[in-house]
């Protein structure tokens, strides 16, 4: 009865064994994947402010806002970093308080395409902002200057007088599962 | 006893494998964010233009009586107001004696026209009641004078101020 008792224990610390070196290379690829795609985006260009009057009437009394009331606005500059050369995605979306937003009037937002952004894809065509997560473009690599340009369309005389604000949050993303 | 030691190995290591790759997708995957804010800021507009110079010439079907003209021009006006508005019309300067003026202005959508009125240049009258955000263009105004039979054969200029203010 001794040897089977011996080869259960040898069984068994083989077990325990085999389950560490596992953990520890868990612990060091997890660790590693990690810190190879936590890339950051940093934005620059602060708060975007817009006053709306009478000189912004398509052709004064009688007419409404014009139409696009802003076009090619160039509202940030973003910065993509610590991607290691990694693959990633800039998806956008806006938050808004919605009862107080006039339905009608939409942002939209591109990149400009520059030659800072050669090796991008998509994004030099106008996006409306939805509350719901969307790509804008992607890339891979690190890029310190993006340039991204503002639209704002459909602002009517029908829309009451006040300030009307949203966020707009830019989210990167890289690798997936 | 040694093959229940091997099935309990690749246990192990499928165990280990999966949970590597499961996580290790897990940890693949990794966002970061920034957030800009957007503020519009949209002023009160009340905005409203009229057409040109308006002529009128008095005639009367018989001698000894009172001569009146008509002509007609046009409006356009710009309101965002969230709370009422209203148009008046008021002269710059009172008429020679014998002679009147009044006007009729379309109301645009939503208002009301107070139809014609008499002007005069102590105080303003309101023409258009009731108007809210608005844009609309060459709407019209109806102009009706009329001179008393004593009034001397001349050129007389008046100058009508239209103003958009708040209908309380």
């Amino acid at each position: 009865m001794a040897p089977p008792a011996f080869h259960g224990y040898r069984t068994m610390k083989s077990s325990f064994l085999s389950a560490a070196v596992w953990l520890c290379a868990f612990v060091v690829l997890a660790g590693g994947l990690q810190a190879a795609v936590a890339a950051d985006v940093t934005l620059s260009g602060g708060p975007w402010l817009r006053n709306v009057s009478r000189v912004d009437l398509d052709h004064g009394a009688g007419s409404d806002f014009r139409s696009p009331l802003d076009v090619d606005v160039l509202i940030a500059t973003l910065s993509v970093s610590n991607t290691l050369g990694s693959n990633w995605s800039l998806r956008i979306a806006c938050e808004t308080n919605e009862a107080g937003w006039p339905p009608g009037l939409t942002i939209a937002v591109r990149r400009s395409g520059g030659w800072d952004e050669s090796g991008l894809s998509d994004g030099t065509s106008y996006r409306a902002l939805t509350p719901d997560l969307q790509t804008l473009f992607s890339g891979a690599g690190d890029y310190s200057t993006i340039q991204i340009l503002m639209r704002v369309d459909g602002l009517s005389a029908r829309m009451s007088p006040g300030s009307y604000e949203l966020s707009i949050r830019y989210v990167i993303e890289t690798g997936g599962p | 006893m040694h093959i229940v030691s091997i099935v309990r190995h690749k246990s192990t290591v499928a165990f280990a494998t999966a949970f590597i790759l499961s996580i290790g997708a897990t940890a693949a995957w990794s966002a970061d964010s920034a957030v800009q804010d957007v503020d519009l800021t949209v002023q009160e507009v009340n905005d409203i233009s009229v057409g040109g110079t308006v002529s009128l010439a008095l005639t009367s079907s018989s001698a000894g009586q009172t001569l009146t003209g008509n002509s007609s021009s046009t409006y356009s006006l710009t309101s965002n107001s969230a709370t009422g508005k209203k148009i008046t019309a008021q002269l710059s300067a009172p008429l020679e004696t014998g002679l009147g003026l009044k006007v009729a202005l379309q109301a645009p959508s939503g208002g009301t026209s107070a139809g014609a009125v008499a002007l005069n240049s102590v105080s303003a009258v309101d023409v258009v009641t009731g108007v809210s955000a608005v844009a609309e263009a060459d709407l019209t105004i109806d102009y009706t004078a009329t001179a008393a039979p004593t009034v001397a054969p001349d050129t007389y200029s008046a100058e009508v101020t239209y103003t958009i203010v708040s209908d309380t």
